[in-house]
């Protein structure tokens, strides 16, 4: 059991964390995801013992991490920060070794077998002898969560663990998290909600220094972070398109942006693998309304960040809204603009 | 805890003989102290070769801090300091495996003057006595100025700023040790406990140290070594 209580952490007279809280059962995955600069990787810091906070404390099987007494529980946990660019003169070899060294393996043999142990898993062994400063973007951060595994600790902690990393490589390390974070407690920051979603079973998403939603493991279902969003970029009276698009299945939203007095966009949330673009085109051919650009992209965490200005938390029903609640929010949308 | 100490020594090490700055900063320590060497024989005609280590202890002041500063900063560079500090790793291991490797190096500079002091011998007849006991006082003014330098490198995390406060203050040292005697009685002794240097030079000048000196040093060493490991201790858990 990972428990971590009321941390609160001060910087500058500045409040960085305030009162974040949760707890993560053995072999449990929890993903935090929030904008730039929300207190992730402040949070992530302080839960790999790295920082400490200004109140409140982190436990491991009741064990706090920031009491000298249990200072040795620090082995159990294994991290792999956002920065990474580490000793450029140490072979990916020497820096394993150094990081096996650090986490208390110190027997020789046992070392040996399980720096070997992760060159394997990673399939890094053809890197083994080769310089940190040589290594591209890419192996590196796969080394980072290398080390982390080391010692094949209980805890595991990754800050964005696939920043910079190419769609494939990123792909390929989400599965390979996904796969090898089912024995471990697992903990994962980032932005990317999709990416959170796809390793990890719980999420918290934070905001401000605080866990703005909270226990949002069912509620944030895969369902919602597969959903798309289709922008359409348009020209003419925005009062001949309100209401044409209420009637149909696909959509959950609509939302329509004023940017001049003549061009608007229109951008409609559609259920997990639905498509309307043809339907979009047709309806706007008969309204002789030209369209200027259209993408269909999937649901970012910035529209869910959206989705809080509107209503403060995201409620499963709301999420989950079908066409009554639909209208509501257009409405409310619409009301808005409109006051605007 | 001495096992990791004991690799950490040599993982710092490793990382100082891998960087071809080192190498180049080593030349360059090895080039003017020989050619301080030469020039002080030549010019003076004489193989009396004390006058030559005030030269080196002004390049000792420049290179140890660099070399301190470099070892403290590089964590931060790399990130290293995250990796260290979620690790069970303590504060002190780190501080006195940077210390050990740091003065090792310095030990390897040392010995590199030696040589070169030694190579004089060609020219006439030196005073091996003198060269030990040169050697040897060195050695234990380089404990307490690479202890104190390891300080300066970990009060704030711009290396630059550190670096500037680290020369500038053992400029100061140094200069002290040629101005004691005209410090008013009062301030006298705090004076001299600050001053690394001027115990020391007994060692050079009439080729005998005490016990004096050699204490003096591992205090000083030994106080700020505690200081560092302190400073260190506050700064990564709350940087």
């Amino acid at each position: 059991m990972f428990k971590v209580n009321n941390i609160y952490k001060k910087e500058d007279d500045e409040d960085m964390l305030n009162n974040i809280s949760f707890r993560v059962k053995d072999n449990e995955s929890l993903g935090i995801i929030g904008p730039h600069k929300c207190g992730k990787s402040i949070l992530m810091d302080i839960l790999a013992g790295v920082s400490l906070p200004s109140s409140g404390n982190v436990e491991l099987e009741y064990q706090n991490i920031f009491n000298p007494l249990s200072f040795y529980t620090k082995k159990d946990i294994g991290y792999a920060p956002q920065e990474f660019n580490y000793y450029p003169n140490l072979t990916v070899y020497e820096f394993l070794d150094y990081v096996a060294i650090l986490k208390d393996i110190v027997n020789k043999k046992e070392r040996l077998l399980e720096v070997e142990r992760i060159l394997d898993l990673f399939d890094i062994q053809r890197l083994r002898n080769k310089l940190m400063k040589n290594l591209s973007r890419s192996y590196k951060q796969k080394i980072n969560l290398a080390q982390a595994f080391l010692g094949n600790p209980k805890v595991l902690l990754f800050d964005e663990p696939t920043l910079g990393l190419n769609p494939v490589d990123a792909n390929d390390t989400r599965e390979f998290l996904k796969r090898e974070s089912k024995d471990h407690i697992t903990i994962v920051a980032s932005h990317i909600l999709p990416e959170v979603s796809s390793i990890c079973k719980d999420l918290i998403i934070m905001d401000e220094g605080k866990i703005i939603v909270n226990d949002l493991a069912k509620n944030l279902s895969k369902d919602f972070c597969q959903r798309n969003i289709l922008s359409v970029d348009t020209c003419g009276n925005l009062n001949d398109v309100k209401g044409k698009f209420d009637d149909y299945d696909e959509v959950l939203l609509i939302d329509y942006i004023r940017r001049d007095e003549e061009n608007f966009t229109i951008r409609f949330e559609l259920k997990k693998d639905t498509d309307i673009r043809k339907e979009v085109f047709r309806e706007l051919n008969s309204l002789h309304m030209p369209i200027n650009n259209m993408t269909l992209e999937p649901l970012t965490l910035e529209d869910l960040y959206g989705r809080l200005e509107t209503f403060g938390e995201i409620p499963e029903a709301k999420i989950k809204a079908d066409k009554p609640k639909v209208v509501d929010i257009k409405t409310k949308r619409l009301k808005n603009m409109e006051d605007k | 805890m001495f096992f990791k100490i004991k690799f950490l020594v040599k993982k710092e090490l490793l990382d100082f003989l891998y960087s071809f700055k080192f190498y180049l900063f080593l030349s360059l320590y090895l080039f003017i102290s020989g050619y301080s060497i030469s020039n002080y024989v030549s010019t003076h005609n004489t193989t009396n070769i004390e006058g030559v280590f005030p030269n080196i202890l002004l390049l000792i002041i420049v290179f140890v801090p660099f070399m301190c500063v470099k070892s403290m900063s590089k964590e931060y560079k790399h990130g290293g300091n995250k990796i260290i500090t979620a690790s069970p790793t303590t504060n002190i291991e780190i501080i006195i495996s940077k210390f050990i490797s740091i003065y090792l190096l310095c030990i390897l500079g040392l010995t590199c003057n030696v040589v070169q002091l030694l190579l004089v011998r060609f020219i006439d007849v030196i005073s091996y006595r003198l060269l030990a006991s040169t050697f040897l006082g060195f050695a234990i003014l380089l404990f307490g100025l690479v202890a104190l330098n390891i300080f300066f490198a970990t009060l704030t995390l711009n290396s630059y700023l550190n670096y500037g406060i680290a020369f500038v203050c053992n400029v100061v040292i140094f200069l002290m040790s040629y101005f004691i005697e005209y410090i008013p009685g009062l301030i006298s002794p705090v004076y001299a406990f600050i001053s690394l240097f001027t115990d020391i030079k007994s060692f050079w000048l009439i080729g005998k140290g005490s016990l004096y000196p050699i204490i003096h040093s591992l205090s000083i060493g030994m106080i700020f070594l505690y200081l560092s490991i302190m400073l260190s201790e506050k700064r990564w858990h709350n940087e």
